[in-house]
Order: structure tokens, then C-alpha cells, then sequence
């Protein structure tokens, strides 16, 4: 054992003392403490109870005679810790044995680690294990998939100033909220080390027995939207799970600049959908902040769709014309290179918006700390997925939840804005500035697989991609150019990111659970 | 260098320097493929150097690791029953 030493920390209140006992128990190690506080002395028996039990397991119990709140409980057993990290457990919890091993790997290089868990039956046995994320901070804003088993760097606790009480329930949340304000040093191992166990009074048992707490959950995350100066309204997305949130964000001051590279399509089929896209979007645009859209086309025969575009709008509407063949990318580029406003979003001619506005949300994810690009979510016509974000299989990409019919996927993965490891070309928000530090797209990928590429160029420069489910959009896909995938085409997507491609931490875990 | 003010409608061909524009992103997106190679092996041989560390230092991580997929497929009380006729 190394000198690094681990302050358990549990806040108890009116205990089940086999599980009380199981936790202490779990607790032991060398070089660890384990500290107990007790909010609010209800029966002096139990109390002296309690007090021989924890003196039998060498742990320390402090008393709150009068209650004041776990927030409260926790900071004072922090007070009295002498580890460097503070390792937060639930009463109710316990470790798994040699627990502090896998966290010694990585903890030096962490101010904040997280694991995955075991859901435990009342006697303790593992009934599932829940699988999280890699670090994401966009997530963890609408959805607390960091619970319970916390560990903490002992300055960095001090440095946000500890548990804050008017959280209390989701103290958690709102502290974890707060380090990811000052630090990115969070780690995720993914190994079960601890046991969440199903009481009947739990939320792994049942999410509605906390409803109080999920409410608090909601002003942890609205205050750390305040934090990076976004105005939103935070709301439970309840018939999903009400620990699943959304926010409502304040509408944009910034103009946009929409690149759609197109074809126009071979005939007319393919013109209605670019005329159906424009129809859905330009309710959207506002002409007096200089919005504009830049149609990036190879001279096909229009049918004097521009024409009337401009004369029922008053936006800016630009054409330009490339007279090499159809390549996504390259029209892609034209068009970020014309575009004159710095926000871009870059768009198919075959996408369909519906009644709210797509540009509150993706403003405000493109501000967060860290953020190089946002995608939505995309059905097809019968609102089956055509996009949640992709993932990673086997090395190579493919798209979350295709051709799903239900949005109740994994780990919310189709319901809060969270982190991926890519997102399609068909909708992608992002700074003018982003793309050209990357290289704008790959000319060698000229149809399939130069969105995947263009994401991980992103990545490799230490932004983080977002699926913007509250974005949502209908992508009547390819159906204004034929699908094109060629062998040589993965081969060499395969050859330039085979390492990135080796690891998903964020959506993969699930989907490998759901199938 | 000034740009002309482009029409609604335009060629590309005509754009000031349009080719040179997109070589220069060419330029740019070999050199951003080129660092991620370059972090791919780095995060490759680190991950190498972890592994060889931690069997180094601390074996029983790898028990650990094995433990818990014991746990998973069988129940407590066996494991340490096993646990028990092992270390005697």
C-alpha cells in the first residue's frame, strides 16, 4: 500500500444495522479510515448500538444530536478526515473487496474517479450491473450517472466548499457539478466496485420514492447552467425516468450560417425534399442577426427552387457552384469556406424540422467548456431512430438505436444531451474556427464515413462531440442521392482510427447489455 | 488580400484562390492525422507500460478483477468457501 490513504465517509441515518454491518465491514483496509455520522439521535439504545458496532470495525462515528441534513452530516465527518481522498458511501452500500487497488492505478493522475456497480438484492447478491460512461460532462448536467460511490481529492472538496445543504438529495450531483467546474481530471473505472442494494425505499428499486431529491437534482443542474452564464429552464423528462432531464434554453443572439451541400436531386422527388427542408427550417432563421444559407451545388437543374426561396424569404440565400462531381466532403468545404458567420450549421437537403426551434439548444451545448461539436437526433418518417449519436463495434462505426422504435435505450442514451463519440454529417453544429483547425473534411472521403472522420479529428484535438437529443429532426436519409459504402472506403477509415475506434466509453457499454 | 463581393450565385472556380484554399485544408487535415497517429501509439504504449506496472507492482488487481467476475456467476458464500480450502 502506497502512503495515499482513503477517508470513507458515511452520513447514517436511522441505519438497518446487518447492512450498516456489511458496509463497515467492506470498509477495512490498510491505510484506510472509515468515518461514520449520525444525523439526528432519535433512540438512545440504538445509539449505543450503533456506537459498539463502529468501535468494532475500528471505524470513528460522529454525532449530529440534532439532525441537519446529509449535506451538513457529510462536511462535518470531511472536517475531521485525514486521507487525501474522500471516498463518499452510502449506508446501505458496501465494496467490493480490494476495492482501493483498482483506484491506486489511476488516482494520482484524478481529482474525482467513479466506477460501475453491482445492483444488490437485500441480502447483498449481485442482481445486474450498471455500466456508466466514460467522463461526461455534458451528461452528467441532466443526467447523475456518478451515483453513489464518490471519490474525492481532499483539497478539491475544500476548494468548491464541500456539500452544499439547500441540495440535499442530490448533493451528489451538485457536488460533482461543481468539480467538473475547476477540474477535468475525472476518471471512470469500469469495474463494479461497490454494491447498490434494493430496498424497498431505494430508487434503484423505485425512482418515484425520491421525488424530492430528483427536484433537487433539477436546481443543481440549473445553477451549474447559470455558472457558464446559459439562462435555461430545467425540467424532468418524467414519463421516461425522473432522474432524466432536459433544459429549455434562452434564444440565441448570435447569427448562423446553414451549409447544405446538395444535388438538388436527380428529379423531382429529390427537389421536394430540399423544398421541404427549407419550408421546416426557415421558420427558424432571423434575417435582422444576418442568418444566411449557402447551397452548395454542382449545376443541377433546380426547378426554379432558389428563385422562389428568395423571393418568400428575407434571408440571405447564396448558391455556389462546383463543377466536379457530388463529394459531401468537398461541398462541405465550399460552403464552410463562404460562410460568413462563424456559427455554422451544417445540413442535408433532406432533413425535415418540426415545431421547436433546434438553434436554442444547439447554441447553448456548443458554449459549454469543451464542446467542438453537436448533433441531434434523427428519425425517419415513422419515427424510428435514424441517428442517436454513433458508436463503435468490432472498430467500426455505425449509428445508435438504427431503425429502434422506441427512444428507451440503455442508459438514457436517446433522452438527456450527452457526450458521443461521433455524430452524423447530416446535422452538425459547430464553430467555422473548429473546422478549419482540423482540416475541414477528408477530400480522400469524399461520401461515406467523412462525418466519422471529421469527429475524431475534432477529438484528437481535445473536444468533446454532443448528441443533442432535445434536438430532434425527421432525415428522410439518402433519399436524394443512392447510399454509397465502399470496401475501400472502411478500409481506410479502419487504417486511420483503429485505435479510436477500439474504445467507446460512452455508448457501447448499453448496447452491448441490450443485446 | 481583398475579396471580391460574391453574387448570389457564383462559381466556385471564380472564388479568390479556391483551389489553394482547399489544399491548405488538405495540408491541415493530414497534419491532424497525423497527431492523432502519433496519440494513438503514445496511448498505445501507455496503456502497455500500465498493464506491466500494475502486474508489477500489484498483482492482485488481476484477482480482483477475476474475483469479480466470480461474483457474478457465483454466489459469496462459495466464493469464500474456495477461499477458505485454498489458503489453508
Amino acid at each position: 500500500m502506497s502512503q495515499l490513504r482513503f477517508s470513507v465517509i458515511t452520513p447514517v441515518y436511522n441505519p438497518v444495522f446487518s447492512q450498516l454491518r456489511d458496509c463497515l465491514r467492506s470498509a477495512r483496509g490498510p491505510g484506510i479510515e472509515h468515518i461514520l455520522v449520525l444525523d439526528g439521535v432519535h433512540n438512545v439504545r440504538s445509539l449505543k448500538r450503533l456506537k459498539r458496532l463502529v468501535a468494532s470495525f475500528g471505524a470513528r462515528l460522529l454525532v449530529n444530536e440534532q439532525g441537519q441534513g446529509i449535506s451538513a452530516a457529510s462536511n462535518k465527518a470531511v472536517e475531521s478526515a485525514s486521507g487525501e481522498f474522500l471516498v463518499f458511501l452510502d449506508q446501505d452500500d458496501f465494496l467490493e473487496e480490494c476495492w482501493w487497488q483498482p483506484l491506486l492505478v489511476s488516482i494520482e493522475n484524478s481529482d474525482f474517479v467513479y466506477s460501475d456497480s453491482f445492483h444488490a438484492n437485500l441480502a447483498g447478491n449481485p442482481l445486474s450491473i450498471q455500466r456508466k460512461p466514460d467522463w461526461s460532462p455534458t451528461r452528467l448536467i441532466f443526467n447523475m450517472y456518478a451515483t453513489h460511490f464518490m471519490v474525492v481529492r481532499k483539497t478539491i472538496f475544500e476548494q468548491v466548499g464541500g456539500f452544499r445543504s439547500k441540495f440535499d438529495g442530490s448533493q451528489d450531483h451538485d457536488l460533482a457539478l461543481r468539480v467538473s467546474q475547476i477540474t477535468t481530471r475525472f476518471t471512470h473505472i469500469p469495474i463494479p466496485l461497490y454494491s447498490w442494494r434494493r430496498s424497498a425505499a431505494s430508487v434503484s428499486t423505485n425512482p418515484d420514492n425520491k421525488d424530492w431529491a430528483y427536484e433537487a437534482g433539477v436546481a443543481a443542474a440549473k445553477d451549474h447552467l447559470e455558472s457558464f452564464g446559459l439562462s435555461a429552464e430545467v425540467e424532468r423528462v418524467k414519463d421516461v425516468h425522473p432522474g432524466a432531464m432536459r433544459a429549455q434554453f434562452a434564444e440565441r443572439q448570435n447569427a448562423v450560417s446553414v451549409v447544405v451541400p446538395t444535388a438538388f436531386g436527380t428529379d423531382l422527388s429529390g427537389l421536394l425534399w430540399v423544398e421541404k427542408m427549407f419550408r421546416t427550417l426557415s421558420p427558424f432563421l432571423r434575417p435582422e442577426l444576418g442568418d444566411e444559407i449557402v447551397f452548395v451545388h454542382g449545376g443541377e437543374y433546380d426547378s426554379g427552387f432558389l428563385g422562389r426561396a428568395r423571393s418568400a424569404s428575407a434571408l440571405r440565400i447564396r448558391a455556389v457552384q462546383d463543377d466536379n462531381p457530388f463529394s459531401f466532403s468537398r461541398r462541405s468545404n465550399i460552403g464552410f469556406t463562404v460562410a460568413e458567420n462563424e456559427h455554422v450549421l451544417l445540413l442535408n437537403d433532406d432533413v425535415e424540422f418540426g415545431d421547436s426551434n433546434p438553434f436554442s439548444s444547439l447554441f447553448a451545448l456548443l458554449n459549454l467548456p469543451n464542446v467542438g461539436l453537436v448533433g441531434g437526433l434523427l428519425a425517419f418518417e415513422d419515427f424510428s431512430i435514424q441517428h442517436g449519436g454513433h458508436f463503435f463495434m468490432n472498430r467500426l462505426p455505425s449509428h445508435l438505436a438504427y431503425e429502434a422504435k422506441s427512444i428507451d435505450h440503455g442508459l438514457f442514451d436517446l433522452i438527456v444531451d450527452r457526450e458521443v463519440v461521433g455524430v452524423t454529417g447530416a446535422l452538425m453544429f459547430q464553430l467555422k474556427s473548429t473546422w478549419q483547425a482540423v482540416g475541414g473534411f477528408s477530400l480522400s472521403l469524399p461520401l461515406s464515413y467523412n462525418d466519422v472522420d471529421y469527429c475524431q479529428k475534432i477529438r484528437t484535438l481535445g473536444f468533446q462531440i454532443v448528441q443533442a437529443n432535445s434536438v430532434t429532426a425527421i432525415h428522410h436519409e439518402s433519399l436524394t442521392r443512392e447510399p454509397i459504402a465502399e470496401k475501400w472506403e472502411k478500409a481506410h477509415i479502419t487504417m486511420r482510427w483503429s485505435d479510436m475506434m477500439a474504445h467507446d466509453g460512452y455508448s457501447a457499454p448499453y448496447r452491448r447489455l441490450s443485446n | 488580400m481583398s475579396e471580391k463581393k460574391l453574387d448570389v450565385n457564383f462559381n466556385w472556380s471564380d472564388y479568390p484562390d479556391a483551389e489553394a484554399r482547399l489544399e491548405a485544408l488538405r495540408d491541415r487535415d493530414l497534419e491532424v492525422a497525423s497527431i492523432a497517429k502519433g496519440l494513438q501509439m503514445r496511448s498505445r504504449i501507455t496503456h502497455l507500460e500500465s498493464e506491466n506496472a500494475q502486474l508489477r507492482s500489484m498483482e492482485s488487481v488481476w484477482l480482483t478483477n477475476r474475483t469479480g467476475r466470480l461474483y457474478f456467476m457465483i454466489p459469496r458464500s462459495l466464493l469464500k468457501f474456495f477461499r477458505r480450502l485454498t489458503s489453508r
